[in-house]
């Protein structure tokens, strides 16, 4: 019976608090194929305390998450690296900067469901999308996984807003060429 | 799908799943509360896979587990209750390591000890193992790409050949579940041979490979045959040593040793035992209906038409006799109309009385599948 209820109120407090620690977690790692081994870490320790302490001694479970998460990343990543984390998020080019030409439809079904089943090209873009720059992978991150608004992402990766439409826009316009459903290279598919 | 969708799905593929984080979590449980002082991170399985690396170098990478069933959700979506109670217990273990061999990634996701009834028709102790197997380049599987794999148990000192899960009362059923094939094995327990080295291997086909690994009869070490063309892969198996008992090994040794010289017959009782007669089952898995109608009743209620997709038939049942169940089958052989042929079979029951059941499929003229059921009900032998 306690199992079960640590259980459910484990299961809540992940669903609370997925989203401010993934994202939290994004904005700090260098390194994006990181983020699911760190965000599982943090909650296996959350849920080891849960099951070994109960959770009636936590005055907030969601800042509990947040202190177990910071002291993840800071065992990942020692001080300098960190630094030079934070450091890389402000290192971009003044091309970054070009205006946004066209908006990211959400809407739509593609007509590629098919192409896209395909396992090969599936393949090849999660390849390409881990080729990409550790802040265009973080932007597409928190756009597409935690839906998080264009306006947030800058502010939570302290960019610009006009870097992150840009870079969004970029890597959905090469991810868009491989499979063929416009750029360039729409005829060699 | 839309195209953001298909990105969202991405992400969930090249960064973090939360649905996969999640399960992989709550999946160390029984880890947590017995190791490590609750200390159990990532970084530990990754070590603890390594172990794994030593086995075979230069055959495959490990890695970590992270987007599978548990062995206890396999063992629901498997219909097995009493195994998925099994790896509820405290000594089941969580292994979660994983292996590349060729085109597919092997996960040996976790191991645990129970009772259930053998195929003669007694309860007996028996070992589950779970093992997940899934194209290595991440892609879905369709089907079990016909290809067959072998999973046994191996013990440090005897000759695999005589001594694996075929001969240890074994069996295993498997199931295709999100692209993924989940396989669970079970056979004699073997917890009386922890102070031993224990091993699971895998290899390809349908039966053990002498060719795939070596057997080191003086040492009686096991290892993978490197110059092997195919897939060969050892994992160790962790069993708790405290329940090795010499004495229950030699007994079980010589029972084996004994039984081998015993002709397949039929039961004590005179009944039916479609289990240990080879006679019902003929090559590739076809059914000799004419001595199996004599034998046992059909099921009329739960006989029904199924119709083959991507050769994959994909059955339920559900019976107060002998209980209920859905699975998907990939049909092994392109069988020619009228031939019957065996999908499954089990039993269910209590301490008084087990129902021996089969599932068979028979090929129709139009490329369907008549599924039925055949059973029979018998006293259990103490």
């Amino acid at each position: 019976m306690i199992g079960q209820t640590i259980y459910t109120f484990f299961n809540s407090l992940y669903d609370k608090t997925y989203p401010k620690t993934v994202l939290y977690i994004t904005k700090k790692c260098d390194d994006p194929a990181q983020v699911s081994d760190i965000t599982q870490e943090v909650y296996t320790e959350v849920y080891t305390v849960l099951l070994n302490k109960g959770y009636e001694h936590l005055q907030s479970p969601e800042a509990f998450v947040m202190h177990i998460a910071k002291k993840k990343l800071a065992k990942y990543y020692g001080f300098k690296t960190r630094f030079l984390s934070c450091m890389s998020l402000f290192s971009f080019n003044s091309e970054d900067e070009e205006e946004f030409e066209a908006p990211i439809s959400d809407s739509g079904e593609l007509s590629l469901e098919d192409k896209c089943e395909a396992k090969q090209l599936y393949f090849q873009l999660c390849q390409h999308l881990k080729s990409k720059d550790a802040v265009t992978q973080k932007i597409f991150l928190l756009y597409y996984s935690l839906d998080l608004p264009l306006k947030q992402i800058a502010a939570e990766l302290k960019i610009s807003e006009g870097t992150v439409k840009n870079k969004l826009y970029r890597a959905v316009r090469e991810l868009k060429t491989i499979y063929g459903k416009d750029g360039d290279n729409n005829d060699r598919a | 799908m839309t195209e953001r969708e298909l990105f969202k799905d991405l992400c969930n593929e090249s960064y973090i799943d939360k649905q996969q984080v999640l399960q992989s979590v709550l999946s160390t449980r029984s880890v947590l509360n017995k190791q490590n002082g609750g200390r159990f991170t990532m970084k530990k399985t990754f070590a603890a896979a390594a172990s794994i690396a030593l086995i075979a170098l230069s055959c495959f990478t490990v890695f970590a587990v992270s987007r599978y069933l548990t062995p206890e959700q396999t063992a629901e979506m498997l219909d097995r209750p009493f195994v998925a109670n099994a790896f509820k217990s405290e000594d089941a273990k969580i292994v979660n390591q994983s292996a590349a061999d060729g085109k597919y990634m092997f996960s040996f996701l976790g191991i645990a000890n129970g009772k259930d009834f053998d195929i003669d028709n007694t309860q007996k102790d028996k070992t589950y193992a779970v093992v997940a197997i899934s194209n290595a380049d991440g892609s879905a599987m369709t089907n079990t790409n016909n290809e067959q794999f072998f999973v046994s148990p191996l013990i440090n000192g005897l000759n695999p050949g005589l001594y694996n899960i075929a001969t240890m009362h074994g069996a295993y059923t498997d199931k295709l579940i999100d692209g993924i094939l989940y396989r669970l094995i079970e056979c004699d327990n073997i917890e009386m041979f922890a102070n031993r080295e224990l091993y699971l291997c895998i290899n390809d086909g349908p039966l053990y490979s002498s060719d795939a690994f070596v057997y080191d009869g003086a040492s009686g070490k096991i290892t993978v045959n490197e110059s092997y063309n195919g897939i060969n892969l050892l994992f160790n198996l962790p069993i708790s040593q405290e329940n090795a008992d010499d004495n229950k090994v030699l007994e079980f040794i010589n029972n084996l040793e004994n039984s081998k010289d015993e002709p397949l017959s039929d039961n004590e009782e005179g009944t039916p035992d479609f289990f240990t007669n080879k006679e019902y089952i003929l090559e590739n898995g076809l059914v000799n209906m004419t001595l199996l109608k004599e034998n046992f009743t059909l099921s009329e209620e739960d006989t029904k038409i199924l119709t083959p997709k991507n050769n994959v038939i994909t059955f339920s049942y559900d019976s107060e006799i002998f209980g209920s169940g859905n699975s998907d089958f990939t049909l092994p052989f392109n069988y020619k109309a009228g031939e019957s042929f065996l999908i499954s079979r089990g039993r269910s029951g209590d301490d008084k009385q087990t129902t021996g059941y089969c599932l068979i499929g028979t090929m129709l003229e139009d490329g369907n599948v008549e599924f039925s059921i055949y059973y029979h009900t018998e006293p259990v032998n103490k």
